[in-house]
């Protein structure tokens, strides 16, 4: 356990010194601009859209980012050797992705709250965004162990918002109707939508609610057990 | 005899299911407090076989016993014992020397202070300058420190003295050469012959994933040396050389004749060099 507690506590502080928790806290500053922009009445709309973003492609992202860098310089590989247990190793990454998604959140819910006024449910967020997070960290964690490069991350994160995170933003801005909503249901993204959007209509039936968290719960552990842990160490033994 | 510290029978690994056999039913054993050299060319499956007995590589075939044990037996309790000194500099490039060893350091149980070792490899004075800025000899200096951090008893090294330059190298074969003499066991995979030469007690040739010679360093030097002396010597106003066969020289007039009468400039047996006993045996250079 100390030897688990360490290494989070290295890993924050590497997060730090390679600036990813600083790039992500002036990316929710920005996304505070926004909102201060648009107001009380149109933080309405865009809160949970950027809550989502945040928590789904940011997390996918930053994954990606903190796994090329050690790919970068080789240090996949030494863990491997050391006595920390590989699954401690990629959970803790993991919740590296959900720290850097819950500062987000928690820049933005309170700057709504006592900014712009705008009521939010600070703790379902915290839970959900938590859940979101870690499953898109997850995706990205999956798909950073195939490509070859930065730039091809990049373009299987861009393929994967074609494919899931685009219709889920249509459906949220109205250009997609509802009738298409339960085809939308097939995709992580539009589970994660629901439960963000929850927290500020507190309109979503329960049943979609339960569906969409068992989802993301569903592709989380099963990414997890059958194609990141049995994976990542051939990515270290390849460096 | 020393107890065996590693016994390796009939291992084979393939990294696809229908892909070649990488290791191809090598045998081999480690004793305890012995440097061990794998030696072979780019692709012999040195690597791969130092990979499987550091645990980074599974699904092998074949019986790997540490400390008479099955290999796969052992789990996070084996990195407690073991270190392991990487081809290239595996460090955080933002973190300080300090930082990185610090960092890996208090994963293990067993911990030596890291300012002597750092001191002893020259980096003492940059101990808080990012690892990023360093040459590539500092790197691979600080891999040597990474590698003796948990105070190991056995010592994995690939490559160790890469692109450090000859006083740096003869500090990381001193320290390799004390580590041994305190009882650590090393098997060290390379194709300098120099170190092989300075620090071997044995050595092993792999050739296309077999092994296909094991002896100690001189055993292998006599097997296959040519058992031959050759003088140079000064004759009218020129060298000239003459050859003679080793076995019975003190009897042999000639020879005898020559030190008497001619000025002698070299005396040299036929000493062959492991890397030409290497050639000699696969038919490959050992640069691949």
């Amino acid at each position: 356990m100390a030897k688990t507690r360490w290494f989070f506590i290295q890993e924050v502080t590497r997060l730090v010194k390679y600036k990813i928790i600083q790039i992500s806290f002036l990316l929710a500053l920005m996304w505070c601009g926004i909102l201060w922009l648009v107001g009380s009445e149109g933080a309405q709309t865009f809160l949970p859209l950027f809550l989502f973003i945040d928590a789904s492609v940011m997390s996918l992202m930053m994954i990606g980012a903190i796994l090329f860098y050690e790919r970068q310089e080789n240090t996949l590989k030494p863990l491997l050797v050391t006595p920390i247990s590989v699954t401690h190793v990629i959970v803790i990454r993991l919740f590296l992705g959900v720290l850097i998604a819950l500062q987000s959140m928690l820049i933005l819910g309170l700057f709504s709250r006592f900014v712009l006024d705008v009521q939010i449910a600070l703790w379902w967020w915290v839970f959900v965004v938590s859940v979101i997070a870690f499953a898109h960290s997850v995706i990205g964690f999956s798909l950073t162990l195939k490509v070859k490069d930065f730039n091809a991350l990049l373009m299987s994160i861009v393929f994967f918002m074609f494919v899931f995170g685009f219709p889920t933003i249509f459906f949220a801005l109205g250009v997609i109707s509802d009738t298409f909503e339960p085809f939308l249901f097939l995709s992580p993204t539009h589970g994660a939508f629901i439960l963000i959007e929850h927290g500020m209509t507190q309109a979503v039936s329960l049943w979609q609610l339960l569906l969409a968290l068992a989802y993301l719960v569903v592709v989380s552990v099963g990414l997890l057990k059958y194609w990141i842990i049995p994976n990542y160490a051939l990515l270290g033994v390849k460096e | 005899m020393k107890a065996k510290i590693f016994e390796v029978e009939n291992l084979t690994y393939r990294y696809k299911k229908d892909g070649p056999l990488v290791v191809n039913g090598i045998d081999f054993h480690i004793e305890e407090g012995e440097i061990f050299g794998l030696l072979g060319p780019s692709g012999a499956g040195k690597s791969t076989t130092q990979k499987i007995l550091t645990k980074l590589l599974a699904g092998y075939n074949g019986k790997v016993l540490f400390r008479g044990k099955p290999l796969d037996s052992y789990k996070s309790d084996y990195f407690e014992e073991v270190g392991v000194g990487f081809e290239l500099p595996v460090h955080f490039q933002k973190l300080t020397a300090m930082e990185n060893m610090r960092f890996f350091q208090n994963l293990y149980q067993k911990q030596v202070p890291i300012e002597p070792l750092l001191e002893r490899v020259g980096l003492l004075e940059d101990k808080d300058t990012l690892v990023g800025s360093f040459s590539k000899g500092m790197k691979m200096r600080l891999n040597f420190v990474r590698a003796m951090l948990n105070d190991p008893k056995v010592l994995f090294l690939d490559e160790v003295t890469n692109g450090l330059d000859p006083t740096n190298a003869r500090i990381l074969k001193d320290m390799i050469q004390e580590f041994k003499e305190a009882g650590g066991t090393v098997l060290l995979t390379t194709h300098l012959m120099h170190d092989v030469e300075a620090l071997c007690d044995r050595v092993a040739f792999i050739k296309d994933g077999e092994i296909v010679e094991t002896a100690t360093p001189r055993a292998l030097k006599l097997k296959y040396g040519e058992r031959r002396v050759t003088v140079e010597h000064y004759l009218n106003g020129r060298t000239a050389k003459a050859n003679f066969e080793l076995d019975g020289i003190g009897d042999n007039p000639k020879f005898l004749e020559l030190l008497k009468t001619q000025k002698i400039e070299t005396i040299h047996t036929g000493e062959t060099s492991l890397e030409e006993i290497f050639i000699q045996i696969t038919g490959r250079d050992l640069r691949g």
